[in-house]
């Protein structure tokens, strides 16, 4: 009996992993469960290995877990591939295709041969194999059955008649032939809650930024980013707005520029390599202080590196891209939910601060569908400072205020007129390559950063106030981290942890004042070069002797808890 | 979008000095657009002129409205966000050659082939002239310029060509000298519904020598009166010429714009009833 399962299923493209998978999930959020999904593939278009993990729980997921309790695998080579990515725990369940026999190193598990395959024929239903798979898993390990087959209905109600029903007749003939099969393992418990959603980061993101009133998204579709513009193209001409997809970043984020000079709220999605192309427009942005919010999902970099799997190594191009000196502001989401958090939040900055801000997320969160309750997806929304009449009589774009930012016009409003410029520029936005000028609106573009570094909620701190180790990690890393820091302190160590969500400006003050209160430092990161030690080493005074230790390695394969508590635990022994 | 007042042009004036080259063709491009706008009564407030970088792209710091002096090559994707997210706005995209057709090239190629509700104008001098005079995609073969010290190895392209072949639903060729020519066929590109393509050559007095602008006054010609403008072969005929710069309308074709195919998305996409936010968070529903 277990309160929280993870199950995993390994096959070919087409062998339908990742849709029972979701099936599966809808299910156990239907239920009221938490649910965490993840997939994982090869770079094949259609084929190649795929596999995808679902973890369940009556407790709130903070992270995928460590290792798989149940595991269903079509092909072993196609297992094979996902080698130190999917562990089966030791007392791990493996349902296995019949036909592919288990190779010696997997004897000491518990192993379980199933025909799939011969299942689905049986059943009248050959495509069916995953969806026998999953009756099988039903009956096992104690799955909701009646969930999945109204979540079946709802997943395939668009197709026809006999797709319905040649599913639910392999699901059937699964949790049938699985009756028979006699295997000690976890079986889930749990009380049924009220149905929760299901959501991706990447929906979370297209969701928040209708709510905060984007209007305009322009985008290039670019993995594992693109189900943004997939979702505001189906929705924003619901709305009132506009979804373009351009001819590539460059366009799409010079679109979104010029659609919020226009005066409507604009944003563009990519990845790493669009980021990069994208990165003398955010200067532009930058220069002419025009809003814009561009959301960028991490993949393993650099170049085309992995696009299907998470890395953490945009930081350093989002915190400087772009030549000169560039103010910007960069916002890091650790979860599905603060995906929305993080975008709406983005906006608002954005809005009222005329600058750009960079949402950076990474795939294990963006392409992760996860379990939320509706009322967590709220967040207030802030709107520009247009100019008011009164600032229009002797308008100054580039007016030089104390807080940095200038009341703004928008085309259409008589008297607002004014050029702007990716030239240096005076009050009126006249170009000048005059020292006095430079300096003084250097100084002006900057300021507005003092202010965003003060605002509330923008780091978050786990564990006691005061601990022998501190942890300092960022983005997709928090969940892994707080994990292992509840389980590190549940068992006598002293250990807490930091996780900005604003970046850039990095809110300094409480950075400094969590390392002041820790004997050691641990910095964890997702990046073999440790850009975000690197970035700390650069903005606070971390301890220095051999005090501040890092956990960096490259992405590819998800922050296991337990690397992190092995890494805490060499610490404290050394100290010891 | 047109005033109930008149302005003349010196009013689309702005009190900033250009720092062009005297003799610059580029002098008479902005007389013209300043007759241009002011014969179209077009709302200063409610007309953008967007430019790249280049000698040209200074050109919205001069006009009387909203200006925007983008990056290199980038001119067309913001005027194409400005005229999707403001529709009623007056949109104007400026620049060189070397900004619209190397740099920028691919954006000329979507923008054109969307055929978004946007007018644009080439200052086409052949040279790059900011950069104080390097081969333009746009300079003949075999012409010596600082970048090209034993004569251009590339072929030049003329950028009217690329706009018919692009799909562009408007193409013009005008010659700066001619103020009065050019400025009608300004008023008629941005009058057009759709993308207005308008290569204006544009002569550089400092990088291609005095003899530029004599040598294109002596070569320009209207095009024939029985040209027919929705023919694109008979267009094509007129582009690539080395005797003569025709000058005139060389296609046009009523097709619908940008705009109208956004609008009919909007109508398809509502007709699937009225949206709410509970609408959109149905989507990720489990039961």
């Amino acid at each position: 009996m277990t309160r929280d399962l993870t199950l995993a299923i390994v096959g070919s493209g087409g062998d339908g992993a990742v849709v029972a998978g979701d099936i599966l999930s809808m299910a156990c959020a239907a239920e009221g469960l938490h649910v965490m999904k993840t997939e994982a593939y090869g770079p094949q278009i259609r084929g190649g290995e795929s596999s995808c993990t679902v973890r369940i729980s009556t407790e709130p997921i903070l992270a995928q877990a460590d290792a798989i309790d149940a595991l269903v695998v079509f092909s072993w080579d196609d297992f094979a591939r996902f080698a130190s990515e999917i562990t089966p725990a030791p007392d791990a369940t493996i349902l296995y295709e019949a036909a592919d026999s288990a190779p010696e190193s997997f004897s000491a598990f518990n192993l379980v041969p199933v025909a799939f395959g011969d299942l689905a024929r049986e059943a009248n239903a050959p495509k069916n194999k995953n969806i026998a798979a999953l009756g099988v898993m039903c009956q096992i390990f104690d799955l909701p059955a009646a969930p999945v087959r109204l979540a079946m209905e709802r997943r395939f109600g668009k197709k026809a008649a006999e797709v319905i029903e040649s599913n639910l007749r392999a699901f059937d003939h699964g949790i049938e032939a699985a009756r028979s099969i006699k295997v000690s393992t976890k079986r889930l418990v749990y009380e049924r809650a009220e149905p929760k959603l299901l959501m991706s980061g990447n929906e979370a993101v297209a969701v928040a930024a209708i709510d905060a009133g984007c209007r305009f998204f322009a985008g290039y579709p670019i993995t594992p980013s693109s189900e943004v513009l997939h979702f505001l193209g189906e929705w924003l001409p619901r709305i009132g707005g506009t979804c373009l997809q351009t001819e590539d970043e460059l366009a799409a984020i010079g679109a979104v520029v010029g659609g919020s000079f226009a005066g409507v709220k604009s944003m563009t999605a990519t990845s790493g390599p669009g980021l990069s192309l994208m990165a003398e427009m955010i200067g532009l942005a930058s220069m002419a202080e025009v809003p814009a919010v561009v959301y960028n999902v991490q993949r393993g970099g650099p170049s085309t590196g992995i696009p299907t799997k998470s890395e953490q190594s945009d930081l350093m191009h989002a915190v400087y891209a772009s030549h000169g000196d560039t103010p910007r502001v960069v916002i890091a989401c650790s979860d599905v939910e603060d995906s929305y958090h993080a975008t709406v939040e983005a906006f608002n900055i954005a809005e009222e601060f005329q600058v750009p801000v960079i949402v950076l997320s990474d795939q294990s969160i963006a392409q992760c569908r996860e379990t939320l309750d509706a009322g967590s997806l709220t967040h207030p929304v802030h709107d520009r400072r247009v100019a008011t009449p009164d600032e229009l009589s002797e308008y100054r774009r580039y007016r030089v205020t104390e807080s940095g930012v200038s009341p703004m016009s928008i085309p259409g409003m008589a008297g607002g007129m004014y050029q702007t410029n990716g030239l240096e520029h005076d009050e009126q936005g006249r170009p000048s390559s005059m020292f006095i000028t430079h300096e003084r609106m250097n100084a002006k573009r900057y300021r507005k950063l003092e202010a965003i570094a003060g605002r509330d909620g923008l780091v978050r701190r786990y564990g006691p106030a005061k601990a022998d180790l501190g942890i300092i990690c960022w983005g997709s890393s928090a969940g892994p981290v707080r994990l292992a820091v509840e389980q590190l302190n549940a068992s006598g160590a002293s250990v807490a942890a930091l996780v900005p969500q604003m970046i850039v400006p990095l809110p300094k003050a409480q950075i400094q004042s969590f390392i002041d209160g820790c004997r050691e430092i641990l910095i964890v990161e997702l990046s073999y070069s440790q850009q975000f030690h690197h970035y700390l080493r650069a903005e606070v005074d971390l301890p220095r002797g051999g005090a501040t230790q890092v956990h960096a390695r490259s992405g590819g394969k998800a922050l296991t808890v337990s690397e992190i508590i092995s890494a805490v635990e060499s610490r404290l022994e050394v100290n010891v | 979008m047109s005033c109930e007042f008149t302005y003349t042009a010196n009013e689309y004036k702005s009190d900033l000095k250009p720092v062009w080259c005297a003799g610059c063709g580029d002098f008479a491009v902005l007389n013209s657009v300043y007759r241009a706008l002011a014969d179209l009564h077009l709302e200063p407030h409610e007309t953008v002129v967007i430019s790249g970088i280049g000698c040209s792209s200074r050109l919205p710091g001069y006009v009387e409205s909203y200006g925007f002096n983008s990056l290199h090559g980038r001119a067309l994707p913001i005027a194409s966000g400005v005229k999707l997210a403001a529709p009623a706005l007056n949109v104007i995209a400026v620049g060189g050659d070397g900004d619209g057709i190397a740099i920028g090239g691919n954006h000329f190629l979507h923008a054109a082939r969307r055929n978004v509700d946007i007018a644009y104008f080439i200052m086409d001098n052949e040279i790059y002239g900011l950069t104080k005079g390097q081969a333009a995609p746009t300079t003949p073969l075999g012409d010596k310029t600082k970048s090209t010290t034993y004569g251009n190895p590339e072929t030049g392209i003329d950028p009217c060509a690329l706009a018919i072949s692009f799909g562009a639903s408007w193409v013009g060729r005008a010659f700066s000298g001619d103020v009065k020519g050019t400025t009608e066929l300004m008023k008629a590109a941005i009058q057009h519904h759709g993308f207005a393509f308008l290569n204006i050559i544009s002569p550089c007095v400092t990088w291609r020598g005095d003899h530029q602008a004599k040598e294109i006054r002596a070569k320009t010609k209207l095009l024939p009166q029985d040209h027919d403008v929705a023919d694109r072969q008979a267009a094509l005929r007129y582009t690539n010429e080395s005797e003569t710069v025709t000058t005139g309308v060389l296609y046009t074709v009523d097709r619908p714009s940008l705009l109208d195919e956004m609008a009919g998305i909007a109508g398809k996409a509502q007709r699937r009833g009225v949206t709410t936010r509970a609408d959109i968070l149905k989507v990720f529903a489990s039961a």
